[in-house]
């Protein structure tokens, strides 16, 4: 479902990613593990048609985005991929439940139960600055899973998590696989990888 | 699913409240400036205009001192002379004679300096006879209370309210012509002040002709010594006056004043030559720094989070969504500060009240909004709105998601 061979990406100076290549096919995930600053999520961003490589080949759903123009990019994205923030992205004027159901569309008894689920049953009327990091994580988690798209990049989503909420927002993403998805996220921490079918790690 | 770019940007408008004041206060400003000050201009402009056209285009020729004993009536070559000024619209040859009031005994006695009282015995009143031949014209009568006197029935209208006496509603004992007769006010005219100060009270015609007589009353009224000039335009109303002032000269009439309404034609030359092109430029200026300082402001406004954009791409949303958003929250904005302007407008307005000094009075100008100008000022605040939101959507597109994001 994707695949990404021999990505050259820098900024300025500052080389990134260096001949990077991975692949995930549907219904299968995928962990990125480095240490920060490594390029973890500049692969992801690459993944998630966010940004562009220098060089190389990412195919996605069977197609190579290099040779799409930018509104079918737009639309392939639109479409296909979901993504979570390293530092999840919420806009201030938005309770968190808004954060969701007004960015997604979803309905609101529906992000109001998944809300719930990631123990934010109690927070759903509350706007970000007063939620902690590991809530707006959440949050950006949730908007991801309510996307309904069937590509999920989630970059470090158990960062600021305990254990068990953890594990908790992992089988959510992980959700989406048993219907054909595939699930790439990043983790700085080794053992983070355990939830993912396969290992890339990232010097 | 389908999102919700509109509700979105009024939420935005409605919950960032500290930036949204901003943003509203300053069109408000604007707006109200780009409003309120070329109406002003146009209210004072027009105001006096209309006074000026109803009131100012006149010219009064009169006879110094009591007209019963103008022996040097204005002669038929001479009126041709008025007649044939350029500028002239017409003239109005008016016959004029005093009418003799006498009050009432004990009614009229004021305290002197020297808390001695003088008992006033007569008033004297210019008067004329309401149309016909030498009559006062028809056409200027226009009334402000009352009816015009029934034929015969020994009425008169006021045609000034500076008398020095309230002669309304009674019965009055009076003098024309030599002749005693009884007289009542049947009305009162809405007078033009340089013709009513010089011509006070105008009679029945059927009524004073029966009580003088033909021969009399065509001594007493059919001698012209009172003319009326009404100029095309009141910018004409100055050089009439001084040629008519010379044909007086010529023709020997010392006897005779030439009046017009000189401050009036002054403060509206004065009007016309400065103050009004200054409040239009005034307006003008408002606009185009309302214009920059809305799209600067506008556009700080929604750059200061960029990221907000990138965000929503990231998730799915078009770019389209993204401009509806940034378009509907700017609109938003701009409907509350539309009203609050119209508000703002009216009140200043209001307290914008010009008085002007006219002949023998003031008047009063209190401007009127013009809704044109808010009008226009919306549409234009529209394609301020439209563009900000353009360009905000186009330097995404430019600068690429992952940059717009990290200004996070």
């Amino acid at each position: 479902m994707i695949k990404l061979e021999g990505a050259y990406k820098s900024y300025g100076s500052v080389k990134v990613l260096d001949g990077m290549s991975l692949q995930v096919d549907q219904g299968r995930s995928l962990c990125v593990v480095g240490r920060s600053g490594c390029g973890k999520s500049t692969v992801l961003k690459v993944l998630a048609l966010i940004t562009k490589p220098d060089s190389g080949t990412l195919y996605m759903v069977g197609k190579d985005v290099a040779k799409l123009a930018d509104s079918e990019t737009d639309e392939l994205r639109r479409e296909k991929v979901a993504y979570t923030f390293q530092e999840p992205l919420l806009m201030p004027y938005l309770t968190a439940l808004e954060n969701v159901t007004a960015i997604t569309g979803a309905p609101k008894e529906r992000a109001a139960e998944l809300l719930s689920n990631l123990g934010l049953g109690d927070r759903l009327g509350h706007r970000p600055a007063k939620l902690s990091g590991g809530e707006k994580k959440r949050v950006d988690v949730a908007r991801a899973i309510l996307k309904g798209s069937p590509i999920l990049i989630a970059d470090e989503p158990l960062s600021n998590l305990d254990p068990e909420t953890g594990t908790k927002v992992m089988e959510l993403l992980k959700a989406r696989l048993e219907m054909g998805g595939v699930l790439v996220y990043s983790a700085v921490e080794p053992s983070e990888a355990r939830f993912a079918d396969s290992t890339v790690t990232m010097e | 699913m389908k999102v919700s770019a509109t509700g979105l940007g009024r939420r935005k408008a409605f919950r960032e409240y500290g930036w949204s004041a901003i943003i509203v206060v300053i069109i408000v400003v604007g707006l109200s400036g780009w409003v309120v000050i070329p109406s002003i201009g146009m209210s004072l402009e027009s105001g006096l205009n209309n006074y000026a056209n109803a009131a100012a285009t006149y010219i009064v020729v009169s006879y110094n001192g009591n007209p019963s004993f103008s022996n040097q009536t204005l002669s038929n070559s001479t009126l041709a002379q008025f007649r044939s000024i350029a500028g002239v619209e017409s003239i109005y040859p008016v016959g004029t004679s005093e009418t003799e009031w006498f009050p009432p005994s004990g009614d009229t006695i004021f305290p002197t300096e020297n808390n001695m009282t003088v008992t006033i015995a007569e008033v004297g009143y210019t008067s004329a006879v309401i149309g016909g031949d030498n009559g006062f014209p028809l056409q200027l009568l226009v009334l402000s209370s009352g009816t015009l006197p029934v034929p015969g029935s020994g009425s008169f209208i006021l045609n000034s309210n500076d008398l020095g006496y309230n002669l309304s509603n009674q019965t009055l004992k009076m003098q024309v012509g030599g002749v005693n007769v009884t007289g009542k006010s049947s009305g009162s005219s809405q007078y033009i002040p340089l013709i009513g100060n010089n011509l006070q009270i105008l009679w029945d015609r059927t009524f004073i002709l029966n009580q003088l007589g033909s021969k009399s009353f065509s001594q007493t009224f059919g001698r012209i010594n009172f003319v009326i000039i009404k100029a095309e335009d009141v910018s004409q109303v100055s050089a009439i006056a001084t040629t008519v002032t010379s044909d007086l000269a010529k023709g020997g009439y010392k006897a005779y004043t030439v009046d017009y309404d000189s401050l009036t034609v002054q403060s509206l030359q004065s009007l016309e030559a400065g103050t009004a092109p200054e409040y239009t430029l005034l307006g003008v200026v408002s606009l185009g720094a309302m214009i920059f300082a809305v799209g600067a402001v506008s556009y700080v406004s929604v750059n200061r989070r960029g990221w907000e954009a990138g965000m929503l791409v990231s998730q799915g949303w078009r770019f389209r969504d993204v401009l509806t958003y940034y378009f509907t929250y700017l609109v938003v904005l701009l409907l509350l500060s539309s009203v609050l302007a119209g508000v703002v407008s009216l009140v200043v307005a209001h307290y914008s009240v010009s008085t002007f000094a006219v002949y023998a009075n003031s008047i009063v100008v209190a401007p009127t909004v013009n809704l044109g100008y808010l009008a226009g000022g919306i549409v234009i605040m529209l394609l301020v709105c439209s563009l900000v939101s353009w360009a905000m959507v186009r330097k995404i597109r430019r600068s690429g998601l992952d940059k717009t994001l990290r200004e996070y």
